[in-house]
Order: C-alpha cells, then sequence, then structure tokens
C-alpha cells in the first residue's frame, strides 16, 4: 500500500501530541475540576517561546526548556488574578485569553512573524538522515508521551494528587482540612500548561513551521473531546481518547475522493459527527472508554 | 482552666438577615461544651466565621492567644482548630481511606516536587498515616469500607467518616456541627465515649447538638443561641430550667 508506513507514522505523532496536550487538560478539569477553555493558549505560547528563543539564537534543547517554562508561567499569569473566579466565569476568561494569544500571533509581526507565522528553526533530531526522520520523531514524541504520562502518575497517587481530587470533589473540605487551595489550583494549571507547551513544541518540530492558526479554539476543544471520549479523571483513558480522536480525523481527511462532497463541507461533517458519536457515548457510557462507572453514579 | 476559644461581639449579617448579632463566648480548654438552640438561631454560622469561611463583620476571635478572624480557614486549621459540616461533605468520588489519608498537616508529599524526587520518604510517610487512618476506620466501624467509594456510604457513616477525617488533623479543638444526627444510638454512645477519652487527652470540644439528653449526659457547660445572641450559659441542669432557654425554644417573642 502506497500510503502504508509513512502514512501511520504522521498519524502516530500527532496522535501522540494530542495525547500529551489532552494530559495537561485531564489533570485540570478531570482531577482538578479546573474548568479550562484556553488550554490551546499554552499549546501555542510554548511553540512560540521556543522557536523565538531559537531564532534569537538560544541552543535549540535549552529554548524546549524555556519554552516548557514559560507555558506554565503563562498559566500561573492567567489563574493569578482569574482562579478567584466561579468556575463558569473562570472558562470564559480562559477562552478569552486564548484569543488574545492569537491575536497578539497574528498582529505583532516584528516578533510572531504575523499571519505569516515562523520558520527556519533549529529542528531536534537534525542528525538523524532524512528518510529516518519521521521514525526518529515518532519515537521521541512517544518517549516524552510516556515521560509525562509516568511523571503524572506518580504525582496523582501522591498525597499532592490526593489534594488535587479533594478540591474536584468540594473543596470547602480541602480548606477545612488544612489545604491551601488557591495554590494547589495555581500548581495543577501550571503543570498543565507546561505539558500543553511541551505539546505545541513538538507540533511546531512536526510541521516545522508555526502559524497563528494552529491555535484556534477549536484545537482546545478537541483536547475535551478526547479527555471526554477516554473518561475524565483517566489518564489511560485520555491516551486511548487521543488515538481514537486521530484514528478518527485521519480516515474522514481521506475521503474526499471517494464522497461527493467539498473538503471544507467534510471538514464541519466531521465535526458534527464527532458531536453525534459524544452524544451517543454520553447515553450508553457517560463514564467514558475507561472512566469508572462506579464513580459516575456517584455524582446523582 | 484556661479559655481556649474566645469569641467577642461578633456580628454577621447576609443581605438585610442578621445571622450573628454581637456574639459572645468561651469555650475551657480540655472541656466539651455544647452549643443548642432553635432553628435558624445561628449556630451554623457562628461554626463557619469561627473556622473562616465566613469573615465576620465585626468582633474578635481569639484562639490559643492568637487573633484568628482574619485568617483564611486552612490558616486556622494548621492552628489545631478544625470544624465538620452539618450537611455531610463526604468527598465522593475518593475512597474511605483516601478521605482519611487526606487530613494530615505538612505531608511531604503534598508538594509538587517531593513525590518525584523523594518517593521514599513520601512512601513512609503515606506508611505511617495509613496506619492511623487504619486505626480510625477500626474503632469507627468503618474498616470493612476502606476501598469503597466515600460516595457509597449511608448519611450515618458519613458522619462517622467526617468525624474521623477531622480526627486525623491532630486538633486541639473540634467544633462538631450535629454530629450525632443520624448515628445509630449504640454507636453514639461508643462515639460519646471516645469523645470523652479524647477530651481527658487535652481535646477540646464544642459541640452543637439538638438531642438535648446526649447533651446533658456529654457537656460541662452549654451556651444557648437564639435569634444569633447567646442568650443563657451555664451547667445543662441550670440551662434546663431557664425560662429564657424554654421561651427561645417555644418561639416566645421577649419584649425590650
Ligand atoms: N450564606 C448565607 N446566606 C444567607 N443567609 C444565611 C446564610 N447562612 C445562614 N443564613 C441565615 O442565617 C440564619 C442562621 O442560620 P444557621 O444555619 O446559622 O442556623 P442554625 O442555628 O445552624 O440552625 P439549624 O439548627 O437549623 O442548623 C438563618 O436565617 C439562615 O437562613
Ligand atoms: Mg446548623
Amino acid at each position: 500500500m502506497a500510503i502504508g508506513i509513512s502514512y501511520i507514522i504522521s498519524l502516530l505523532i500527532l496522535f501522540g501530541i494530542y495525547a500529551i496536550f489532552a494530559l495537561g487538560l485531564n489533570l485540570e478539569w478531570g482531577f482538578t475540576g479546573i474548568l479550562n477553555f484556553g488550554h490551546v493558549a499554552f499549546f501555542g505560547i510554548g511553540a512560540y517561546s521556543t522557536v523565538i528563543l531559537n531564532q534569537m539564537g538560544v541552543p535549540i534543547y535549552i529554548a524546549i526548556v524555556a519554552g516548557i517554562i514559560i507555558a506554565g508561567l503563562f498559566g500561573v499569569l492567567v489563574a493569578l488574578p482569574a482562579m478567584r473566579l466561579r468556575g463558569d466565569y473562570f472558562a470564559i476568561v480562559t477562552i478569552g485569553f486564548s484569543e488574545i494569544v492569537r491575536y497578539f500571533m497574528l498582529n505583532e509581526e516584528w516578533l510572531t512573524g504575523g499571519p505569516l507565522g515562523l520558520r527556519d528553526f533549529d529542528i531536534p533530531l537534525s542528525f538523524v538522515p532524512s528518510q529516518y526522520y519521521n521514525i526518529a520523531m515518532l519515537i521521541l514524541v512517544l518517549a516524552l508521551l510516556a515521560l509525562t504520562y509516568l511523571i503524572l502518575k506518580a504525582l496523582i497517587n501522591s498525597p499532592w494528587g490526593r489534594v488535587l481530587k479533594s478540591i474536584r470533589e468540594d473543596e470547602d473540605v480541602s480548606k477545612a482540612l488544612g489545604k491551601n487551595v488557591f495554590r494547589y489550583k495555581i500548581q495543577s494549571i501550571a503543570l498543565g500548561s507546561a505539558i500543553a507547551g511541551l505539546a505545541g513544541i513538538l507540533l511546531a518540530f512536526n510541521h516545522k513551521y508555526l502559524n497563528p492558526n494552529y491555535y484556534m479554539p477549536l484545537i482546545t476543544f478537541y483536547a475535551w473531546i478526547i479527555v471526554i471520549l477516554g473518561g475524565s479523571g483517566n489518564n489511560k483513558g485520555t491516551i486511548l481518547g487521543a488515538l481514537i480522536f486521530w484514528t478518527f480525523m485521519s480516515l474522514t481527511r481521506f475521503s474526499p475522493g471517494y464522497l461527493p462532497i467539498s473538503s471544507t463541507d467534510l471538514g464541519a461533517l466531521r465535526m458534527v459527527i464527532i458531536g453525534l458519536l459524544l452524544i451517543v457515548l454520553m447515553m450508553y457510557k457517560p463514564e467514558g472508554l475507561l472512566g469508572n462507572k462506579e464513580e459516575l453514579k456517584l455524582d446523582i | 482552666m484556661d479559655t481556649i476559644l474566645s469569641v467577642k461581639n461578633l456580628k454577621k449579617t447576609f443581605d438585610g438577615i442578621t445571622a450573628v448579632d454581637g456574639c459572645t463566648l468561651d469555650v475551657e480548654k480540655g472541656t466539651i461544651t455544647g452549643l443548642i438552640g432553635p432553628n435558624g438561631a445561628g449556630k451554623t454560622t457562628l461554626f463557619n466565621i469561627i473556622t473562616g469561611f465566613y469573615k465576620p463583620d465585626s468582633g474578635e476571635i481569639v484562639f490559643k492567644n492568637k487573633k484568628i478572624d482574619q485568617l483564611p480557614t486552612y490558616k486556622i486549621t494548621h492552628q489545631g482548630l478544625v470544624r465538620t459540616f452539618q450537611i455531610t461533605k463526604a468527598l465522593n468520588r475518593m475512597k474511605v481511606i483516601e478521605n482519611l489519608m487526606l487530613s494530615p498537616k505538612k505531608q511531604t508529599g503534598e508538594s509538587l516536587i517531593w513525590p518525584i524526587f523523594n518517593p521514599k520518604k513520601v512512601g513512609k510517610e503515606e506508611e505511617e498515616i495509613r496506619d492511623k487512618a487504619m486505626e480510625l476506620l477500626e474503632f469507627f466501624d468503618l474498616m470493612e469500607l476502606k476501598d469503597e467509594y466515600a460516595g457509597a456510604l449511608s448519611g450515618g457513616q458519613k458522619k462517622l467518616l467526617e468525624l474521623a477525617r477531622a480526627l486525623m488533623t491532630d486538633p486541639d479543638m473540634i467544633l462538631l456541627d450535629e454530629v450525632f444526627a443520624g448515628v445509630n444510638p449504640t454507636l453514639s454512645n461508643k462515639l460519646l465515649d471516645y469523645i470523652k477519652e479524647l477530651r481527658d487527652d487535652g481535646v477540646t470540644f464544642f459541640l452543637i447538638e439538638h438531642d438535648i439528653p446526649l447533651v446533658m449526659e456529654a457537656c460541662q457547660e452549654v451556651y444557648v443561641m437564639s435569634e444569633g445572641k447567646v442568650i443563657a450559659k451555664g451547667e445543662p441542669e441550670e440551662i434546663k430550667n431557664d425560662q429564657k432557654v424554654l421561651d427561645a425554644y417555644l418561639g416566645v417573642v421577649h419584649e425590650g
């Protein structure tokens, strides 16, 4: 098959990147109960920071670490004033913030290249011969996915994760038991945003190009779809959700030849189908694919 | 005796309703002190203010010789003053054992760094915390439920879980808001014995309770609240025969 291996590799790279991205959201929503509708902002901030720093002469590996940290710091910056708001208001602030970030990328050409975006930056693994580059990229992405998963697993199962879960359940209890709820929420956002930043940086390397259009609010909702599909509060579920989501996205991307439908219509149709599938999922398996049914019953 | 908690002239108004209206009281260290009063008297609101869930409009709260009325809740808990909720707040989607293990103060593993960089120390501490939690579960007859989700417990079991969770913080003083309501009499008695035992070890209890015989049996001193004010204070026997108290419960309005 002509599309065979290289197609599957590029699909798996996207899967890995979005799995990391969604793990960051799952930390915030699934484990802490924070409603973040602007997750994509940190995806973009990580990518732009790394690329801009690299173009200013910072070695790429240092720029990567800096990009992750900057994304985390911006998470803190948004959360510090906004976290005192009620959950739904916080969500609106975050979606606004993500649009501000995108408009900044579009308009501040001196820094971000504006609508044309940025290219010409160093890419890790550039020593790999080009015919193997994609597979090396895949290995890097999957290794970072595994690392993110393992770090999160250790944290979620630790007393730190226990405090986050208590905040998700009822923050009055956390406070009454002596936990500084505000600080933990900030930490959760900081880490979630740093993880989003890492995913964004990987996506920049994959495309070898940055463009403000990659950071539409829709991308945040990709992460939400992935988290809900797999079952919120379940990191394995999130990874499975990302796999299913990108398999679906790529399969439907291929079809124009077979279907009597334009590609813009197809894009809209895909979202309609995903919406319908989610509704069906919520009807028959509201806890998500790997979510815990027992847990869900308790909400009623 | 020493006063551990002292409340002076506390006031709190919610758009028009004065829930606590110049409340003044002292709780002696190492006692079980009762707080009774008709529904809506402001008892729960008083607890909410003492534990920092609400800021008072005016007045002063001193705990262990330290002003606490401007502190956030978590810092008040760190001072050794902890409360339970009248309407139980189980952490539903957490296991019973996790509910208890959450409580202890200053856990090393509660930082973002140590679970990753010193899992050994965190693990060892977890063992100790688990052991302590198991003791309490055993006592409260919750051992068999330790791996159940807290949301699956009955109302009475949730009350016990709340009390056990509060005890896990190792407090000097506990505010109990109707913790006996909905607990069966056998367990209620056992609970009371346990509370007395803790009192003998120096823990102070301040408890809101509608079950008057239980208050009589448990408390050395009782405060009676009505319409946001303390209207009587004394030994249970005195209180029982106080005309003002009887009137308050029967809804008689006083002139002037
Ligand atoms: N957050 C709030 N907002 C508005 N009103 C409140 C609030 N909290 C309490 N109140 C009002 O304050 C008054 C005192 O209520 P509180 O719950 O303290 O009474 P209580 O003595 O605990 O009664 P009960 O024995 O029924 O539990 C009531 O009129 C109540 O409606
Ligand atoms: Mg009450």
